[in-house]
């Protein structure tokens, strides 16, 4: 059957709509915070010099564009403690990404081994965590690591010295592994489920050991699922907020937290539109491998 | 991409349009940044329809909205429905970018807990997350039954 012309003028502007929302209330803004990252600081709300007299025409434009400047950029760049935060973030993502291969990947390589009915269970076990507020689960690391917690209690119940941990880069990578784990043994589930068994009998066959056989047929062919994994715990956690500001106290930076504190405490929008800038600029390549990662996963 | 930017990206939009900050300034960053993952829940459920259908019943002289509505919709509506879902529960549990775009009368369960706990464990908090736990549980309990007794 051929469609018609009117369904397909139809479809078209169905399809339209999000795209029209999502550039109102996605790209948009971030051209706002391109300019604002531009602009002066000023200790009051906005407007923020400079802004653009569209009265004047192009002459208003070409004022406006003069009036930007890389100042706030040259600022945060010679100012160690954005350099150290921006550091910092990258080295706890990449910290608590390795870590979570190593342990996401038996987990998903376990669950892939199982029948079917368990293996939905097991699954749903993994997303059951995130039915709770995530608030409430940091919350919950607080009272486990705090000096007088409930590890400390353990510890000191079997007669070992306590563990001082509660704000401290270790609590952050702890709270991160934590928090991001299903979202690594999820993509990596879906690419070692799909796997055809046969391959690993036909290696066996051929002579390879069962370790063998994994790390030349098995892993290879997960490696699209380890770098949607990878990257879709590595992409949000270096802008994580929450864990760096609750289990992490005032010495652990990290640029989520430098963002929020420059606007709700600072008051100052140019300094976290430029560190949300930089920070963009960071993951762009990262976002753009995961994309063409999740492609082949799904593929 | 990281909360922060899409919270801080959201609130100059909403400044530099002037709109009063508040719950619908809230409700319409959370259609935003939901959107993507009710898209891919239905979009998934989507590419399993057989479309044929729909031209079927294009065949049998509906027009193209009658045809979504009576053939498409219902063949789909257990996505959109979990779609909703998981909207619903990421818009619920968002602290970020309900902190960056919400305005005075409209503060949200995360971000009244979230003031609580910088100040440190208190009881209240402790209440209120056991009471949260509990619903969930008890939800998700209660779905896993009638899903067996349907079976």
């Amino acid at each position: 059957m051929t469609r018609g012309p009117s369904r397909r003028f139809g479809a078209s502007w169905a399809a339209a709509l999000p795209y029209l929302w999502l550039g109102l209330f996605f790209a948009f803004p971030f051209v706002l915070v391109g300019k604002l990252s531009l602009s002066d600081t000023a200790l009051a709300i906005p407007p923020y010099a400079p802004r653009i007299d569209w009265s004047q025409g192009i002459a208003g434009v070409r004022a406006f564009l003069d009036g930007l400047d890389l100042e706030t950029y040259r600022r945060l760049a010679t100012d160690s403690l954005y350099v150290a935060a921006y550091g910092s973030s990258l080295g706890y993502a990449a910290t608590a990404t390795g870590i979570l291969l190593v342990i996401g990947y038996p987990i998903a390589y376990g669950i892939s081994r199982f029948g079917e009915a368990t293996r939905s269970a097991l699954v749903m076990a993994v997303i059951l965590p995130f039915w709770t507020s995530f608030l409430i689960r940091i919350y919950a690391w607080v009272a486990i690591l705090k000096p007088a917690g409930l590890l400390n209690g353990l510890l000191g119940a079997v007669g070992l010295p306590p563990l001082d941990i509660m704000n401290s880069p270790t609590a952050v990578i702890l709270g991160l592994v934590y928090a991001y784990l299903p979202f690594m043994v999820l993509p990596l589930y879906a690419v070692l489920e799909k796997q055809d068994e046969t391959l690993v009998e036909a290696a066996q066959d051929l002579g390879a050991s069962r370790l063998g056989a994994f790390w030349r047929v098995t892993f290879p062919l997960s490696l699209p699922g380890v770098a949607a994994g990878a990257l879709l715990c590595f992409i949000p956690m270096v802008g994580e907020f929450v864990i760096p500001d609750l289990l992490g106290g005032s010495e652990t930076l990290m640029l989520g937290k430098t963002i929020w504190t420059e606007f709700f405490a600072n008051r100052d929008w140019p300094a976290a539109s430029a560190v949300a800038i930089a920070l963009m600029a960071t993951l762009v390549v990262p976002i753009l491998i995961f994309q063409r990662s999740q492609a082949k996963v799904l593929r | 991409m990281p909360e922060v930017i899409l919270g801080l990206s959201l609130l100059l939009l909403f400044v530099g349009l002037g709109l009063p900050r508040g719950f619908w300034t809230v409700t319409l960053s959370h259609a935003t940044v939901t959107m993507c993952y009710a898209t891919v829940v239905i979009q998934a459920r989507l590419q399993d329809f057989d479309l044929s259908l729909e031209e079927a019943a294009r065949d049998l002289g509906c027009t193209p909205v009658e045809a979504f509505c009576k053939v498409t919709l219902p063949n789909i509506a257990p996505a959109v429905a979990a779609a909703w879902m998981l909207a619903f529960t990421l818009s619920l549990d968002d602290l970020v970018i309900a902190s960056f775009t919400s305005g005075p009368g409209a503060t949200t369960l995360p971000m009244r807990l979230y003031s609580q706990v910088r100040l440190g464990v208190n009881p209240e908090i402790n209440a209120v997350s056991t009471i949260l736990v509990g619903v969930v549980a008890t939800g998700v309990i209660a779905a896993w039954l009638i899903q067996r007794r349907r079976r």
